[in-house]
């Protein structure tokens, strides 16, 4: 499967759209999923994601194969949808009846609607937490990224992360639980530093 | 929080995936049950798991379509913004000011070429005209010889015919002088006089000599002939061998004149077909130039009305 992708790859390179075509078809679902996840809603969403592909095409040239390209994809999806996020946020700071951000001033992604139900404190703030994790996922290094998204956006397997990586199954699940909780700790202090 | 030990904080990270064995499970839930930190934890992995988890959001239809439509017209921009980038056509411009000013200048030269063309085939007539005159002279000094009279009907022979005779009244005068000077130095007055005849007639025998020229070469000619016409048998009959020397003075600087004339003309022609290749490439390079220009207008317009097209889309 990797050699077909690799020669799309090559391809898509090369400026052939048909073959990009066919390199970003399995990967369409998640990126728009991102830019859902981002945004919360489906028209902002689907605009991002598309500029998230055509962006993909224009920098296919600067893939080295020095990780997967998966990884490599999902990093410019979710650093092109915070930014996109960013600077819809700046424009609609003042305009914005519902939204409300944790700060204004601060760069980190928010949620738009605040959830004003009956919850948990520790459930609220869990869902502010949480906010962040987009941002968090691009402060955590390569190898912890890059098994996060294997794992838990692309959801595969422990043998075909092993496989994929070419490291074994202890490793994969030792790597795993340092990643997450690597990312846990980022957006706790996202999260803090966004409470001063 | 003190038995929080490596083990759990390994575990709690994977918890989520439900891919444990039953025993690590246990392990995990019998400890988040009394310690309140863990199960935080564990419920924020999920909550970073549940965000992370894609799966449940569908792509809508049209997506995969729209973006190779976009991609395509994407790549038409591209090709576009390159071509209008190069060279060529970022100073387009200029090469078409350029080539406008060349055209202009072009136009000029032509115009002034074609000036001094006509210049020179007025030039050209003038010697072929003087040429005629010369022969015309020649054959009527032809016709003195034969007549051994200075008998003309114009009047540059006319004037031949008097200064031969004042050349006749000036031998007569200084016939015994001339009888003591020597024959060879006579000779050499001769060729004397030839020479410098052929010298002015090189000189006043210009493209723009007319045939007036050639009669003041005759005249000339004449006027020399006193001084040749020192023949030592000038005793018995003076006249007749003085203009016999005349003549033959006369048809020597005719014929040097025609000799003149005829490269001076050579000349001229060689010059005038000069112009006329100077005159060919000028046209040509000119009608380059023009097809350029042409050309480059029609690109100018071709690109701006693709561009206008890919904005409209």
């Amino acid at each position: 499967l990797n050699d077909i992708e690799n020669k799309l790859i090559e391809k898509a390179k090369n400026g052939n759209q048909e073959a990009f075509g066919q390199l970003i078809f399995n990967y369409e679902q998640k990126i728009y999923a991102i830019a859902f996840k981002v945004f919360k809603n489906e028209t902002d969403a689907y605009d991002v994601a598309q500029e998230i592909c055509i962006k993909l095409f224009q920098k296919l040239d600067q893939f080295r194969f020095e990780s997967s390209f998966s990884t490599w994809l999902y990093r410019i999806a979710t650093n092109t949808a915070i930014d996109e996020y960013r600077k819809q946020k700046r424009k609609s700071t003042h305009e914005s009846s519902y939204d409300e951000p944790v700060d204004s001033d601060n760069d980190s992604v928010s949620l738009q609607i605040k959830d004003e139900s009956d919850t948990p404190e520790e459930a609220y703030l869990r869902k502010e937490k949480i906010k962040y994790v987009w941002d968090a996922l691009n402060e955590i290094t390569e190898d912890h990224r890059s098994i996060i998204i294997l794992k838990d956006i692309e959801q595969k397997s422990y043998e075909e992360i092993s496989i994929e990586l070419d490291i074994g199954i202890g490793t994969v699940k030792s790597r795993l639980a340092r990643a997450r909780s690597a990312l846990k700790k980022v957006l706790s202090e996202l999260w803090e530093h966004n409470l001063l | 929080m003190n038995h929080c030990g490596h083990e759990i904080k390994e575990l709690l990270p994977l918890y989520v995936d439900h891919d444990l064995t039953e025993e690590e499970m246990l392990i995990v839930e019998n400890h988040i049950k009394d310690c309140e930190e863990c199960h935080i934890d564990l419920e924020l992995y999920q909550s970073i798991h549940d965000e992370l988890d894609l799966d449940d959001i569908k792509l809508p239809e049209n997506f995969h379509h729209e973006l190779m439509n976009k991609l395509a017209l994407e790549n038409e921009t591209k090709e576009i913004n390159a071509y209008q980038t190069s060279f060529f056509v970022k100073y387009m411009r200029y090469i078409n000011l350029v080539a406008l000013f060349t055209v202009v200048v072009f136009i000029g030269l032509a115009g002034l070429n074609r000036t001094s063309k006509s210049d020179m085939e007025l030039a050209t007539f003038d010697t072929s005209t003087t040429e005629r005159v010369a022969t015309e002279s020649t054959n009527e000094s032809s016709a003195n010889e034969e007549v051994t009279t200075s008998e003309a009907s114009t009047s540059e022979e006319e004037s031949v015919e008097m200064k031969s005779e004042v050349a006749v009244m000036q031998a007569e005068e200084t016939s015994e002088e001339a009888m003591l000077e020597a024959p060879v130095a006579n000779e050499e007055s001769i060729a004397e006089t030839t020479t410098e005849n052929t010298a002015e007639t090189m000189q006043e025998t210009t493209a723009d000599s007319t045939a007036d020229s050639t009669a003041e070469n005759t005249q000339d000619s004449m006027l020399e002939a006193p001084a040749v016409a020192v023949e030592p048998t000038l005793e018995s009959n003076e006249k007749m061998m003085i203009t016999a020397e005349e003549d033959m003075t006369v048809d020597n600087s005719i014929n040097n004149s025609e000799s003149t004339l005829t490269t001076n003309g050579t000349n001229a022609t060689l010059e005038s077909e000069n112009i006329v290749n100077q005159n060919w490439f000028l046209w040509m390079f000119g009608g380059i130039l023009v097809i350029v220009l042409l050309g480059s207008l029609v690109v100018i317009l071709l690109i701006k009305k693709k561009s206008a097209l890919n904005k409209k889309s």
